[in-house]
């Protein structure tokens, strides 16, 4: 009790470098994160809820991450434990393609986004199962090795599902496509 | 390898430089197709699915996290608090509890209270007759046959926690205060004090100890005798 000023100023030090540290985290990963998680679950709003949730968690057991290389797939894997909970606590009533919610304002022609919403229409379309380790691979960049254990599969089956995600994405698009002309 | 396999590698990770499946492709033009198509697909996925994340959502997690540290610190602080809090009562409480019986220092107690209320001394037109002390005094079992000189201040007091007579006699050498207080054997001898101002003495007797003060000068015996001649105490 009465070593404390000396002990205090170290706590001190301990919690700027845990600050510094969760900021860093904060500036890396949340793009990524935030826009993983909209496409996990198609919902803006609860998009954003499940990152400010994951963060908090990440904050409360910061000192359990030692590894920086390993702070991608820690993230990703409190995040889907979080969606999980979603789950849990309700039903969620679930539409399969709610296109209203997603307004592209970026500055694109015509073409490019007609083509995008097309696309992000068909990525919602996909299994959950054929979607997840597809955002892992184009959103966050990870590997197949580090979807693989991300996601506890092993690597055969994470690019078996990664073919098929593929594959059925460039089938809707040519279907879709095919349609278009035969629409001219 | 096989077109199967070539295809199901592309499919997978269109990224994929592994050099065998870069040889591959570079045999076959509709391969080499396939695969810069592949990437055309995921360039567009890329893009697809690169939104716009919310305005100000670092500084929303930052400060969210922020706030929570707030609020634990706060929670801690507040324990702290309450833990200065009980301390500082147990220190008082103790404190009060072993001040109570206090025997000790009678000398410092007796001036203290004279400068406490100096206002006692002043003289006064009041003249307290023999029957208002006696009063006061019967609640001790004593009594004054006469009064050994003009009282002209007569009260309870707290004589270091003991209840006492706090007497003012106006005397030829000037007011004196007397306290008669009721013995419980908490004094031992007779003994003298002085400071700049006045002189004092306390005089053990059977029923109480008397402490008289005077200015400095005064002859303390000499009222010391008078009071004890005067007081009488009921057995």
């Amino acid at each position: 009790m009465f070593g404390k000023k000396k002990t205090d100023s170290q706590v001190l030090l301990d919690m700027t470098n845990k600050q510094k540290r969760y900021e860093a985290l904060v500036a890396v990963y949340h793009k990524d994160l935030y826009r993983f998680a909209h496409w996990l679950c198609n919902d803006p709003t609860i998009a954003e809820d499940l990152v400010q949730e994951t963060f908090l968690r990440a904050w409360r057991s910061l000192d359990a991450l030692q590894d920086k290389n390993a702070a991608k797939s820690w993230l990703i894997t409190i995040l889907r434990r979080e969606n999980a909970r979603r789950f849990e606590r309700k039903q969620f009533d679930y539409s399969d393609v709610e296109q209203d919610t997603l307004i592209d304002d970026k500055t694109q022609s015509l073409d490019q986004s007609t083509e995008h919403s097309l696309l992000q229409k068909q990525i919602m379309a996909l299994d959950t199962e054929y979607r997840e380790p597809l955002l892992l691979q184009i959103v966050m960049g990870m590997s197949g090795e580090e979807i693989a254990s991300t996601l506890s599969l092993n690597k055969n089956t994470v690019m078996t599902r990664l073919f098929r995600a593929r594959n059925q994405l460039k089938e809707a698009l040519s279907n879709s496509n095919n349609q278009q002309r035969g629409a001219l | 390898m096989d077109d199967l396999e070539f295809r199901r590698r592309l499919y997978a990770d269109p990224q994929d430089t592994d050099t065998q499946l870069e040889q591959c492709a570079a045999q076959d033009p509709e391969k080499r197709a396939l695969q810069s198509e592949l990437k055309e697909l995921d360039k567009s996925l890329h893009q697809a699915l690169n939104i716009d994340v919310p305005e100000g959502l670092s500084e929303k997690l930052i400060l969210q996290q922020s706030l929570v540290e707030f609020k634990q610190r706060k929670r801690r602080t507040r324990t702290h608090l309450a833990l200065a809090a009980s301390i500082a009562f147990a220190f008082g409480v103790s404190f009060t509890l072993y001040q109570q019986p206090g025997p000790i220092n009678m000398e410092q107690h007796a001036l203290a209270h004279i400068y406490h209320e100096l206002g006692s001394l002043e003289k006064s037109t009041r003249d307290i007759n023999l029957t208002k002390v006696n009063t006061k005094l019967a609640s001790f079992g004593g009594q004054f046959n006469e009064l050994p000189s003009t009282v002209t201040y007569a009260k309870y007091c707290d004589f270091n926690g003991q209840k006492s007579m706090h007497l003012v006699l106006q005397t030829d050498t000037g007011p004196m205060t007397v306290f008669i207080v009721p013995a419980k054997n908490q004094f031992t001898t007779d003994s003298y004090f002085s400071d700049q101002r006045f002189d004092g003495a306390i005089y053990q007797s059977e029923k109480a100890n008397l402490i008289i003060l005077g200015d400095k000068g005064s002859d303390l015996e000499q009222q010391k005798q008078r009071v004890e001649e005067t007081l009488q105490w009921r057995t």
